[in-house]
């Protein structure tokens, strides 16, 4: 267990810029705006509530025309709202703040485990990491661990924080009106059970997609340049045999769902109440199976590699 | 125990090249052997072999693992430098140390930020700031503060300065060799270490081609100054090599009895370097 903390340790040192920097300087960035947009009265700009809304609903368009400030706006569309209205316009608008940060963070969980075990052997540090007593297997966990929960933690916390800075400055907007702070905005809003939603959903889709991830670290382990080319090539040269010899997507469809992140959010939607029944389906059961043997293998080729 | 390492009909194979062909030997407790042979003769292989960082066929054990499946529980009891820079160019030294700390039961941190306060090398610095004679300083300092029974040294001091290799060699003696401890050193420059070792691997071609105690070289191994007229008396004791020396033919003899030899001229012991390029030409 010490190890493993220590080498986790390792990681962040050496993927500082994507795992701290990166989410740190995007949170940053999108507080700027936000404050930007809470400061100088805009009309035409993009927030929380506004897109979602006029998606939907081409007069609250309109409306924005003649607002004069995008978070008094927002607030007058609320008040006119039902409560459930009101607390489905905020969620989904909280949500849509995390977009940005959930985005970035699947490119950097992708890219970091394909990079894993294959940077090491092109810069022959790799003997210096084997020269220490830590075995193949915790290696391959200590990053498998980090990339697909303390990262994205990470990340999340960008995105409580957005959201959280949201919620002030809608109520700092209600100061000076008849909008009511806590009917309006706090009392609708659901923040902890968004956030305790998203730990779940992080949870889920690590085991959901571990044979996409699973897949990336095997490829990191095994391929001996350009792994991109590897973790591209084979699903899409046994999609085409699949379609030359079954004619059916079967393979193709499943590697599919088990690797994008929308598919499953939808998925997930659509049984949000059902997520015990789904933890045990044979879908995930079929993913978890094949993630576990492609570390596996991951493990015995970190054992047998060389430099590059 | 007996030996720390021992290897046994070790081959390894690159294609149809041998980098090692029937490979045997031993590393005794407290012994420093000196691994020599050409470039590309097959003595990076050996070490990483016995390290467990490259796979091979036949039989080894080292600290009583076999390499292939043990490296990890080896890699407790041995320390390995390699001839360039191993060490990732985005680690920094406080990160370094912590780093061995977390992982290493044998680690002694005062000793290594000991050592490294004798240097130039700012704790603060990543090693791709550090200049390569200090990048070898630095990974001396880490792995001379991990109590070990092997230690590894596959051209430590290649690169570097002479004044540099002379304080490498002569630290590792006065600070680091206790005899409890092995070392096995490879390299191509012969002198630097002559002085050092206990036992020699000469290593040619994938193959050992001389694994003898230091001491017992100057009994078996002699070489002759012989003057013109005594020749042909000398080649009938078939020397394995012979060179010019100011009009005089400098011949080593390998288990030729001394009372032969004192006859044809001056008689001494082979420096390690004229033996090894004795074995070579072989």
């Amino acid at each position: 267990m010490n190890q493993l903390s220590i080498l986790i340790r390792r990681e962040f040192w050496e993927n500082r810029n994507t795992f701290v920097l990166l989410p740190a300087i995007t949170t940053g960035f999108l507080l700027l705006m936000m404050l930007l947009t809470l400061l100088v009265s805009a009309t035409s700009s993009v927030d929380l509530n506004v897109e979602i809304q006029s998606s939907q609903n081409m007069e609250f368009l309109n409306d924005s025309m003649q607002a004069d400030n995008i978070y008094a706006f927002a607030l007058y569309q609320l008040e006119g709202r039902s409560t459930e209205e009101r607390a489905q316009y905020i969620n989904t608008g909280l949500q849509t703040l995390g977009g940005p940060l959930m985005g970035i963070l699947w490119f950097v969980m992708v890219f970091y485990l394909l990079d894993s075990l294959y940077s090491d052997r092109r810069d022959r540090s790799i003997f210096f990491w084997k020269s220490m007593p830590v075995s193949d297997a915790m290696t391959v966990i200590s990053k498998l661990v980090t990339g697909l929960w303390l990262v994205p933690l990470v990340y999340l916390l960008g995105v409580a924080l957005l959201q959280l800075a949201a919620m002030v400055m809608l109520s700092i907007a209600t100061l000076g009106t008849e909008i009511s702070m806590v009917e309006t905005v706090w009392g609708p809003a659901s923040l902890l059970s968004n956030w305790i939603q998203y730990l779940g959903a992080l949870l889920f889709y690590s085991l959901w997609a571990l044979p996409f991830f699973g897949w990336l670290i095997a490829v990191s382990a095994y391929a001996k340049s350009v792994p991109l080319v590897w973790v591209v090539g084979v699903p899409l040269a046994m999609t085409v045999v699949e379609r030359v010899v079954v004619d059916q997507p079967l393979f193709a469809s499943w590697m599919w769902d088990h690797m994008i992140p929308i598919s499953f959010l939808n998925m997930e939607q659509s049984v949000a109440g059902n997520i015990v029944n789904l933890l045990l389906s044979l879908q995930m059961l079929s993913a978890v199976v094949v993630g576990g043997v492609l570390i596996a293998i991951a493990i015995w080729l970190r054992g047998k590699a060389d430099e590059i | 125990m007996s030996e720390i390492v021992e290897v046994r009909n070790v081959s390894k194979h690159f294609g149809d090249f041998a980098a090692l062909d029937d490979v045997s030997f031993n590393i005794s407790p407290g012994s420093i052997v000196g691994l020599i042979g050409p470039n590309g003769a097959g003595k990076t292989t050996t070490l990483k072999s016995i390290l467990g960082l490259t796979s091979f066929d036949g039989e080894m054990s080292v600290l009583g693992e076999d390499p292939r499946s043990g490296r990890h529980k080896i890699m407790e009891r041995v320390c390995f430098i390699a001839d360039v820079g191993v060490l990732p160019r985005w680690l920094r030294v406080t990160d370094a140390l912590d780093y061995i700390q977390g992982v290493h039961p044998r680690f002694n941190r005062v000793r290594a930020e000991v050592m490294l306060a004798e240097t130039k090398i700012s704790k603060r610095s990543k090693v791709k700031e550090l200049s390569k004679g200090m990048v070898t300083q630095l990974h001396l300092a880490l792995v001379m503060a991990i109590e070990v029974d092997l230690l590894v040294l596959d051209e430590p001091t290649l690169g570097l300065d002479i004044l540099f290799r002379k304080a490498f060699y002569e630290r590792l003696l006065n600070d680091y060799f206790d005899n409890e401890t092995s070392i096995i050193i490879s390299t191509h420059q012969v002198e630097e270490i002559e002085s050092l070792l206990t036992h020699l691997l000469f290593i040619n071609g994938g193959r050992i081609v001389l694994d003898c105690p230091m001491d017992e070289i100057d009994e078996i191994y002699s070489e002759v100054l012989v003057p013109p007229n005594k020749l042909q008396q000398a080649n009938a004791l078939s020397p394995i090599h012979s060179r010019d020396i100011l009009g005089q033919k400098a011949m080593i003899f390998e288990n030729v009895p001394r009372e032969e030899l004192t006859n044809l001229g001056e008689l001494h012991a082979p420096s390690v370097a004229d033996l090894f390029v004795a074995k070579m030409h072989r």
